[in-house]
């Protein structure tokens, strides 16, 4: 082995007995920027899974909205025949011709009753 | 009270547009009622003979009655009732007005009660008492 490459050899040494002598409390120097990174990594971790809780919150609340529109117009949907079973609305006046109609009854009745019919 | 009668012959109901024709037939010499109960209580006999052996019971002219029974004019009153039941929005039958306030289907007495009471407080007359209970018996 050369000399110049004993050398090299103790230069490589040096820093690293620096770095044991400097740890003389007894924890390496890095360690603390280790742990605020694992720190940082963590809480970003954190913050990144509280928010996609709240995205999915947020999506199943609109799913929520979504279905319980559906579900209301459904129901009026359904009760509308109920209600109004098609035809003339009965809060309404309508007029019907009376001309060449049979009638019964007195012409200055104050009812009358105009009967749409078949027989059979 | 007054009753008007209005023609919807259904068209499901093979019988009931020359029942009409053939009551339509019976106004023509004024006997529209009396053959409208005689088809209400035949409703299983609406054959063209039955018109006018029904016609012969109440003493109609049955020459008349028997042509009377294809009357143009008649077929279009007809035709212009179910026309304006179309145009009320009608569908079915029995069908009522009672002063123009619609009433649908054979309702009970109660139902008819309640609007006729109705439209006599609105005339300010009196409703009678009878009206407020029950229908006479029949």
């Amino acid at each position: 082995m050369s000399k110049r490459n004993r050398d090299r050899r103790e230069g490589d040494e040096r820093p690293r007995s620096q770095a044991a002598s400097g740890g003389g409390s007894g924890a390496p120097g890095w360690l603390p920027t280790v742990l605020a990174i694992v720190a940082i990594v963590f809480c970003a971790f954190l913050y990144m899974d509280a928010k996609r809780a709240a995205d999915d919150i947020k999506k199943v609340e609109e799913k929520i909205t979504v279905l319980s529109t559906q579900l209301a117009s459904a129901q009026a949907n359904r009760q509308q025949p109920a209600q109004r079973p098609s035809g003339p609305d009965p809060a309404k006046v309508y007029p019907v011709s009376l001309e060449g109609s049979p009638t019964k009854g007195k012409a200055s009745s104050p009812i009358v009753i105009a009967e749409f019919s078949d027989y059979q | 009270m007054r009753i008007v009668w209005k023609n919807l012959p259904l068209s499901f109901h093979q019988n009931a547009m020359p029942a009409a024709m053939a009551a339509m037939a019976a106004h023509e010499q004024g006997k529209y009622w009396e053959f409208h109960d005689k088809l209400f209580a035949n409703q299983k006999a609406l054959t063209r003979d039955d018109f006018i052996k029904y016609a012969k019971e109440l003493n109609l002219n049955v020459g008349k009655f028997t042509a009377d029974l294809d009357s143009p004019k008649n077929k279009a009153k007809i035709e212009a009732d179910a026309a304006e039941a179309a145009k009320l929005g009608v569908t079915g039958t029995p069908a009522f007005f009672i002063n123009g306030r619609f009433l649908n289907g054979a309702k009970p007495f109660a139902a008819f009660a309640e609007l006729i009471n109705q439209e006599l407080q609105k005339k300010g007359m009196p409703v009678p008492a009878a009206a407020q209970t029950a229908p006479p018996a029949g």
